[in-house]
């Protein structure tokens, strides 16, 4: 199953002006669960897909909300010269087809 | 202690509401809140001392806050105003805020609160070794500071807690981190700091607290001594335990802890709790004091003048050598401003090609031109306004004769949706400096200057 199936919504926004952060919902309790023990979304898959170090990568799971959390930094400081996407909302794209089981 | 309540509404000028505020005054808060902008709109609104959001709009929410506040007579405050929080938005909302007492009749004791600091403050913080980046910015060099164009630092509750003891009934402040807009009144009451930060950090974003934003429900927090508990006012919206405890994850690196001037807000052992279809209780919450208090520091350079054209190109024959068409395009730009005796660094220009790649850059997954057509976006930065006038003038020209198959007969292949086709968009700024600053709570009790106003708009009626 890929994660854009197992989560309820999948979001990314800027965490000031040096970092995107991802929040991954799961309404299912199950899901998160799943998604969550089997440790598919780890430091150096994140670093493949957003092409930084993964020493670099933070990631939280985040129970009261039933959330995956995960922080990178960004490429370009926010509305810096080479933007492409000044607040960060579609800086989740690359995490949607991971295969979690 | 007696509970405190305090009502919330979203980012000013955003719109909330109209019910929900009625209803939510009627509840009876002791101070209405809300934020009025943030750095993620970019670098662009502190360099070129620009409102983020219009007056028109502005003033709507303002009209009705200071309305309701004075009503009942309790404080209404509000922080990082006109989007950026510099001393021109400042200045800019508190004109709003006497328009709008001109028009309604309204008298206040208007406090309004500066955040801009001096590059010679800047330099003695770094000289003294108190400056240190967050995240991949750079260190703060002196160059850097000698670049800026304008500076500003986040204030914490201090310069709100000031005001509230000057008597302020309206606190209009510049950049501030959102959750010490609102945990102002909550610590003159008694309310420890451990509960106090928590719950000014859940209803930061007022609606955002509701499982249903769309619907504008402002958010009234009723706070004790050990736990806080929330509660929309518009009928038919929720707070939900997910929706409450996604304030902390908001915008913020790390979902436990929330970093402040004076400590972090600490969430590990909250518990939330469903106490009906619509109300949430939070407990356990933890505000974790520094030993050395710092301020976030924002500051903006420019970095030259920039124009853009947005062209659809649909010729398939285009289409396959898209890659081809972009290098060749690239160089005829170079040899353009080479007869204009530019080099290289008075100038920059940036492909965006919609359709392709335009959004994720290197990290797309398919980055081939699939799609019957693309939207191109050409943009050039110039180091000074007439070199970016200059080579705009070519970016269309150039790029719709470029003819790569030698099948277009001196034809072109950029549509364009517009005349005219080059729109000049002005100053460009960077984000210079995003650091941290140690600093002390005597300094930070006066770096932010206050200035009361009386403002009385009975005259005007």
């Amino acid at each position: 199953m890929k994660l854009c199936e197992a989560a309820t919504s999948i979001k990314s926004a800027n965490a000031g002006a040096t970092q995107i952060t991802m929040d991954i919902v799961f309404a299912d309790e199950a899901a998160y669960r799943r998604v969550v023990g089997s440790g598919v979304l780890g430091a150096a898959l994140v670093a493949g897909l957003y092409q930084v170090d993964a020493a670099q990568v933070e990631i939280y799971a985040y129970d009261p909300a039933r959330t995956i959390k995960i922080t990178v930094p960004r490429a370009v400081l926010s509305g810096g010269v080479e933007e492409r996407d000044f607040d960060g909302v579609q800086q989740y794209i690359p995490l949607l087809d991971v295969e979690v089981g | 202690m007696d509970e405190v309540r305090i009502l919330a509404t979203c980012t000013l000028g955003l719109g909330f509401s109209y019910d929900g505020l009625q209803k939510g005054l009627a509840l009876g808060p002791h101070a209405i809140a809300c934020d009025a902008g943030s750095s993620d709109f970019g670098p662009y609104f502190l360099g070129a001392n620009a409102l983020q959001k219009a007056p028109m709009t502005i003033k709507r929410d303002l009209a009705l806050l200071l309305e309701g506040a004075r009503r009942l007579d309790i404080p209404f405050l509000t922080g990082s105003v006109g989007g950026a929080g510099g001393d021109f938005h400042v200045d800019g909302t508190a004109q709003i805020a006497r328009e709008v007492a001109a028009e309604t009749g309204l008298a206040f004791k208007m406090a309004v609160v500066k955040a801009e600091v001096s590059k010679a403050w800047l330099l003695a913080k770094v000289r003294a070794g108190a400056v240190r980046p967050v995240g991949g910015i750079g260190e703060l060099t002196e160059a850097r500071i000698e670049n800026m164009t304008r500076c500003l630092a986040m204030m914490g509750e201090a310069p709100f807690l000031r005001a509230l003891d000057m008597g302020a009934d309206v606190v209009l402040a510049g950049r501030s981190t959102d959750p010490a807009i609102f945990v102002g009144p909550m610590l003159r009451a008694g309310v420890p700091a451990d509960v106090a930060w928590h719950a000014a950090k859940s209803i930061d974003k007022g609606y955002l607290a509701t499982d249903r934003p769309s619907d504008g429900s402002p958010v009234l927090a009723r706070i004790g001594e050990t736990e806080f508990i929330l509660e929309p006012t518009r009928a038919g919206s929720r707070c939900t335990v997910a929706s409450v405890a996604a304030l902390t994850l908001h915008e913020n690196p790390n979902p436990y802890r929330v970093a402040q001037p004076t400590g972090i807000i600490d969430t590990e052992q909250a518990v939330y709790e469903q106490l009906d279809e619509a109300r949430v209780r939070v407990t356990g919450s933890r505000y974790l004091a520094a030993e050395t208090p710092t301020l976030k520091i924002e500051g903006v350079e420019l970095v030259g003048y920039r124009a853009v054209l947005m062209a659809g190109i649909r010729d398939p024959r285009v289409l396959d050598r898209f890659d081809d068409f972009l290098d060749k395009y690239r160089s005829l730009l170079a040899r353009a401003a080479r007869s204009m005796s530019l080099s290289e660094d008075d100038y920059r220009v940036q492909f965006r090609v919609y359709g392709k790649d335009a959004i994720l850059g290197k990290l797309e997954p398919n980055p081939g031109v699939t799609g019957h057509e693309v939207g191109l976006l050409v943009e050039v930065i110039g180091r000074t306004p007439e070199i970016c006038d200059a080579m705009g003038s070519r970016l269309g020209p150039t790029g719709s004769r470029l003819d790569i198959n030698n099948n277009l007969g001196g034809g072109g292949v950029f549509a364009y949706p517009f005349s005219p086709s080059l729109v000049k968009m002005g100053p460009v700024y960077a984000w210079s400096a995003w650091h941290i600053v140690d600093t002390t709570e005597a300094e930070m009790a006066q770096i932010f200057p206050i200035e009361i106003e009386d403002v009385d708009g009975r005259a005007a009626q």
